[in-house]
């Protein structure tokens, strides 16, 4: 709440110094000095705030410490010094309040101070330097202009400021006027802002953050309300009568409260884009995962509901001109009503564990550990490849899935997740929360992701498409020449690309490399205890990583990868991947392979390959190998 | 633009302002992995997170088979400081957890772990 007192402050202060700025000649004498006096005491509170802003961060970093301690800790990080410079710009213009000339020096100072609270944002603090960082000043900026705008108008319709000849309707004139540009400006910034906070429309509206932020949004929509009947009543009418507009302004300043109790709130929940979602309703609007499980039908009824809206609206166009509430209640209802149309045909069912991310990395040690579990508790119905071919497959009353088709890939892990755990009632699959842990679960998806996968990976091609990034690389640990245990996605984290051979015999390997591409070479197990004896470092390219796969894990896990649209090897006769390259992006997916007897590329195209793939912006996150 | 098309403007338009958001810095990535299970020990740990930190208030626990182990941790924060290794990584087969408590630049604490297990040779 300390940041609310801290805003709030800032806010009357900044009012005050407005009216002071823009209106001092007009008012008189005791007047002025009542808004001196107001905006000292605000100014005050800051001073307060800000201590006590200090406090509760050194707090945070020295919990058991003395207050000292924890003050003068606070005093050397990011966040104490920015608030320490807005605590000398606030006493600074403490002490410039009293000025009758330069009245807007006070102003900038303050605004200033207020202005660097972006400063200790998240996205600025993270260093996101650029465009997101601008958005995140902008937005700032004139959040507390409109809040400060709000007190001044306020502090002017209060009894101790209430002057015949003081002309208030053109006081809210002229900021209504600059209101226009800046929630323009406020939209853009939000909407930018937004979409690095929140990301997902389900992260909207399952996570702790997402509510706080609907709900502050219906604060400021209450306090735009207010503010459309201000402007209605600046078009209706001379300006004698105060009461109402004094009214929808009185309003207006609690939403405004709202708004900023809200932003506090969010400040300290952690981000959606970065929560835990846990989805509350049985369903899930997916529009194109719909149309993959249901065909055509589900565009029917959204058009249906496109037709209803677009009725609404020219309907409302109509009545506007007789009354405005009724065109607004017919927009409200045909929202509703396309929204009612069309939601249940976009919509899939979900789980609560619908939007889980496994917390399993996605290696080659996990999926033969689930590879383990698929063939102790899955293969009996599922059959040994996945197919729904399994011995007990003929005695069900529904087919069991066959793992092997597209659909795996339409449904998110947490789908997976959910039936694997809590079965399946229409198809009387039984859940396996008993004979599996959590753990033992997800282990058990990622096989059935890679299985999935790899029969999705037949059209890979030695040829890299384009800005396609979609199968991610199967990660795994190897001990390099210097004797140290890394792992393959340790060359992503340093920006590098990775061309991946699985080899028989390192000594013949010739494999190009670059500067930003690492070249890793798999040796399946009887050649890898060959070589053993006599050195690793006898390899024949010395700028290729060795890796000596003893128990073949690593080549069964990426074995889910070797069909091709010419050897698809659906009765699973070669398993080999013996001569196979796969070429992964700097962004830890597989973006091109061929086999040792498909046509390679020569030096030539692999330059070229890898130079358009070292231009491709990051399209997908990293993060889809936990995350889908 | 009449009063009442610029209010519908803008009751549509800010349906999407967030206001003075802050936030926590997240754990990106570790090495080794969380959940990872090892078949040699490794060289040192390293912990990357979302955003920078401040370096002198990280509070690292390493415990085995949930008991705190008594050595002291070196750790060696990565230029960008959003990342942090750890020199004096685990040798001997066993359970691990590493317990991370970091404050973000952004002055907010955050605590997670990372589990890896160490197989015997």
């Amino acid at each position: 709440m300390v940041r609310v007192l801290h805003h709030l402050a800032l806010c009357v202060a900044l009012g005050s110094l407005l009216i002071l700025w823009l209106r001092s000649h007009q008012l008189a004498a005791a007047i002025v000095s009542s808004l001196q006096n107001i905006s000292r005491v605000a100014l005050l509170l800051v001073l307060l705030a800000t201590m006590l802003l200090l406090a509760s961060h050194g707090e945070v970093l020295l919990p058991e410490a003395d207050l000292v301690t924890r003050m003068t800790a606070a005093m050397h990080t990011w966040i104490g010094q920015i608030i320490l410079v807005q605590a000398a710009l606030g006493a600074g213009a403490l002490l410039m309040t009293s000025l009758t000339h330069w009245r807007l020096l006070p102003l900038v100072v303050v605004f200033s101070s207020a202005a660097l609270t972006a400063l200790r944002s998240h996205i600025v603090a993270a260093g996101d330097v650029g465009v997101l960082s601008a958005a995140t000043v902008i937005h700032i900026a004139i959040a507390i202009l409109w809040l400060s705008s709000i007190a001044a108008l306020v502090l002017m319709s209060l009894p101790f400021s209430r002057q015949a000849d003081f002309d208030w309707r053109a006081l809210l004139q002229s900021i209504s006027r600059r209101a226009v540009p800046a929630m323009l400006l406020l939209l853009a910034t939000g909407v930018m802002l937004a979409d690095r906070t929140v990301g997902t429309g389900a992260a909207l509206v399952a996570t702790p953050y997402g509510v706080a932020l609907i709900l502050k949004l219906l604060m400021v929509a209450g306090a735009l309300f207010c503010a459309w009947q201000l402007r209605r009543w600046l078009a209706r009418t001379d300006g004698k009568d105060l009461a109402s507009p004094t009214r929808w302004l009185r309003v207006e300043s609690a939403f405004a409260v709202m708004v900023v109790v809200f932003a506090g709130l969010i400040a300290i929940t952690i981000p959606a884009a970065h929560d835990i979602i846990h989805w509350p309703f049985s369903f899930r609007i997916a529009p194109a995962a719909a149309y993959l499980q249901r065909g055509t039908e589900v565009l029917w009824l959204p058009l249906a509901g496109a037709v209803v809206l677009i009725a609404a609206l020219l309907f409302a166009l109509r009545l506007r001109k007789y009354s405005p509430y009724r065109a607004l209640l017919t927009v409200t209802a045909g929202i509703l009503g396309a929204a009612g149309l069309s939601v249940p045909a976009l919509s899939v069912d979900a789980y609560p564990s619908t939007y889980l991310h496994s917390p399993i990395p996605y290696d080659a040690s996990s999926i033969s550990i689930g590879e383990q579990h698929y063939q102790q508790w899955c293969v009996s119905c599922h059959g040994e490849h996945g197919r729904g071919d399994g011995p007990l497959a003929s005695t069900l009353r529904k087919p069991p899935a066959n793992l092997t088709e597209p659909h795996v890939q339409w449904h998110t892990h947490g789908d997976l997740y959910w039936w694997i755990t809590h079965g399946i009632v229409a198809s009387g699959m039984p859940g396996f929360s008993q004979q599996l842990t959590d753990d033992e679960r997800w282990q058990l998806l990622n096989f059935l992701t890679a299985m999935s996968m790899g029969y999705e990976a037949r059209p890979l091609s030695p040829r890299v498409a384009p800005k396609d990034p979609w199968l991610p690389a199967i990660d795994f640990r190897y001990t390099d020449a210097s004797g140290d245990s890394i792992s393959l996605s340790a060359w992503r984290e340093q920006g590098k690309m990775v061309l991946l051979h699985f080899a028989n015999d390192v000594a013949s390997q010739r494999i190009m490399t670059s500067e930003n591409t690492q070249c890793v070479i798999v040796v399946a197990r009887s050649v890898a205890a060959r070589t053993e004896k006599n050195a690793p470092s006898s390899s024949a390219d010395n700028s290729c990583d060795v890796v000596y796969d003893a128990d073949a894990q690593i080549t069964s896990a990426w074995s889910h990868y070797r069909r091709t649209l010419n050897d698809p090897d659906f009765k699973n006769e070669r398993i080999s991947l013996n001569g196979m390259r796969f070429l992964i992006d700097r962004f830890g997916f597989v973006r091109s392979r061929w086999a040792a007897d498909e046509p390679a590329p020569d030096s030539a195209q692999l330059r070229t390959m890898l130079a358009q793939l070292m231009n491709e912006p990051e399209i997908r996150s990293a993060d889809i190998h936990a995350r889908r | 633009m009449t009063p009442r098309l610029v209010s519908w403007l803008l009751g549509w338009l800010i349906t999407a302002m967030p206001l003075l958001t802050h936030a926590h810095a997240y754990l990106v990535s570790s090495d080794p992995p969380h959940k990872a299970n090892l078949s040699a020990a490794p060289a040192r740990l390293k912990l990357k997170f979302s955003e920078p930190i401040e370096v002198a208030f990280i509070k690292l626990v390493l415990k085995r088979d949930g008991q705190p182990l008594n050595q002291t941790l070196i750790m060696i924060p990565g230029p960008d400081k959003r990342s942090v290794v750890i020199e004096s990584a685990p040798s001997d087969a066993g359970n691990y957890q590493l317990d991370w408590s970091i404050v973000a630049r952004d002055g907010h604490r955050t605590e997670g772990h990372v589990m890896f297990s160490i197989k015997s040779r």
